[in-house]
């Protein structure tokens, strides 16, 4: 464990919960990123098929 | 009024208005939850009695208060729904319950970290944690009507109807640490009077709920961004927003 | 069928979490009632004979004995006024320490009068402070004499 994640005797505590809390956040920012890419994806190829027949 | 109402919740404009916001909120997110995080972790003293471990608190509070703001977001959102019947209303407290969600996970998952050492124990069914756990039950429960419905419209309603019914767990959850005998400590801070909470060590406590703040409204702008193209049928603006010619 | 499947697998989904939702929070209030007992309230005979429950209280100053090379460890709650003799053997809670607040839960051994705590939970209080800080409010609170 390097120096700067030493806390004491709650060092797997702390270290533990904020690990978890950073995960969680950039999972939610992924998550909501990749479906709004993949569904402007998918409705731009509707719409340009749609224009061409 | 109306005419406020009718601009918001008309879609395109929402949509732009998205685009230009995400943003700002992102990096303001970004800013004020790094430095909330590390000055929580390296600048603030630690707690006399705590000592290192009440560090967890930086992180604890600001997604258990989140966990309550953003749910009374989306029973506010699904009831502008159901009264002015409102696609977008609805919309946005479908993208906030993933979110709010998450908060509740995080809110319960730092408590019981934090409880194991000081407490003694992972978890009490006390009045604080069972309400809590409630709150998660009503997200997960929102969002599995929504699935469980095909109709978007009948979707809508019902679930804005649940997240209306649930919010009253929401001031069981806030007083519930002054109306029971609780294990869990009362508010630190509170609208009423000083923070019993050291100067030095607030500041940075305040930082990250600011930071959760606008976390949650970035998300929510890109979650409700893609809620309003899936809910879109073919219409000129759309074209234009995702600049198909 | 397959909508009307998922409708009434929603339905359900929903029923249930209420259900259990109910069920948490009448658990709750109900472990509310007898959460803990007061040593005033344990000296009267109010918690149940045989029965497990709760005694919360702040830890006497001085009271706080440990055999050598033995985890079991014995002190003594108090609510001010009255006092019920606590023996526990485990882990405590880092929070534990002369003039906290306790919350232990076991049984009562009518034999040696003493209370037999098989958890030993330590409530914290709403106050955050550096340990200097600390320091000078309890100079403030001897040094002053009021």
């Amino acid at each position: 464990m390097p120096e700067f994640l030493e806390f004491g005797k709650h060092t797997t505590y702390v270290v533990s919960s904020f690990a978890l809390v950073m995960v969680v956040l950039a999972g939610n920012v992924v998550f909501a990123r990749r479906r709004l890419n993949a569904l402007v994806n998918r409705t731009r190829r509707r719409l340009s098929a749609e224009e061409k027949s | 009024m109306w005419k406020f109402i009718h601009k918001f919740g008309s879609p395109p404009h929402f949509y732009r208005l998205s685009v230009v916001l995400t943003p700002w909120f992102g990096w303001a997110a970004a800013i004020l939850i790094t430095a909330g995080t590390l000055g929580g972790l390296y600048l603030a003293p630690p707690d006399y009695q705590q000592g290192e471990g009440f560090r967890i608190i930086y992180v604890h509070v600001p997604s258990a208060s989140m966990s309550m703001f953003v749910y009374v977001n989306m029973a506010l959102a699904a009831a502008v729904g159901l009264i002015w019947r409102i696609k977008l209303a609805h919309a946005v407290a479908a993208a906030a319950a993933p979110i709010g969600a998450s908060f509740t996970f995080l809110a319960l998952a730092t408590g019981s970290i934090w409880a194991k050492p000081m407490w003694g124990t992972w978890w009490v069914w006390d009045a604080r944690l069972t309400s809590e756990l409630v709150l998660l039950f009503l997200y997960f429960g929102y969002m599995a009507l929504r699935a469980a419905i095909d109709d978007e419209n009948r979707a809508d309603r019902a679930s804005a109807l649940l997240a209306i019914i649930g919010l009253i767990n929401i001031p069981i959850i806030k007083y519930s640490v002054e109306w029971w005998n609780t294990l869990h400590q009362p508010a630190t801070i509170s609208k009423m009077g000083k923070p019993a909470m050291d100067g030095d060590m607030l500041t940075w406590l305040l930082l990250n709920i600011a930071g959760f703040m606008c976390f949650f409204i970035a998300v929510l702008l890109i979650s409700a961004r893609a809620e309003v193209i899936r809910r879109a049928r073919d219409q000129k603006w759309l074209k234009q927003a995702l600049g198909v010619t | 069928m397959k909508s009307r499947h998922q409708r009434m697998i929603g339905i359900g989904l929903v029923l249930a979490g209420v259900a259990l939702g109910a069920s948490f929070l009448l658990r709750a209030m109900n472990e509310n009632i007898l959460f803990y007992y007061s040593p005033t309230q344990v000296a009267a005979g109010e918690p149940p004979e045989n029965r497990r429950f709760r005694v919360g209280g702040l830890v006497v100053n001085g009271s706080v004995e440990r055999a050598p090379g033995d985890i079991e460890v014995s002190f003594v709650l108090t609510d001010n006024q009255q006092t019920v003799p606590v023996v526990f053997s485990g882990i405590l809670p880092d929070l534990f320490r002369e003039g906290q607040g306790i919350i232990a839960h076991g049984e009562f051994d009518q034999g040696s009068g003493n209370f037999v705590a098989d958890e030993v939970l330590a409530k914290h209080d709403e106050n955050y402070m550096p340990p200097e800080v600390a320091a000078s409010l309890k100079d403030v609170h001897t040094g002053g004499g009021s």
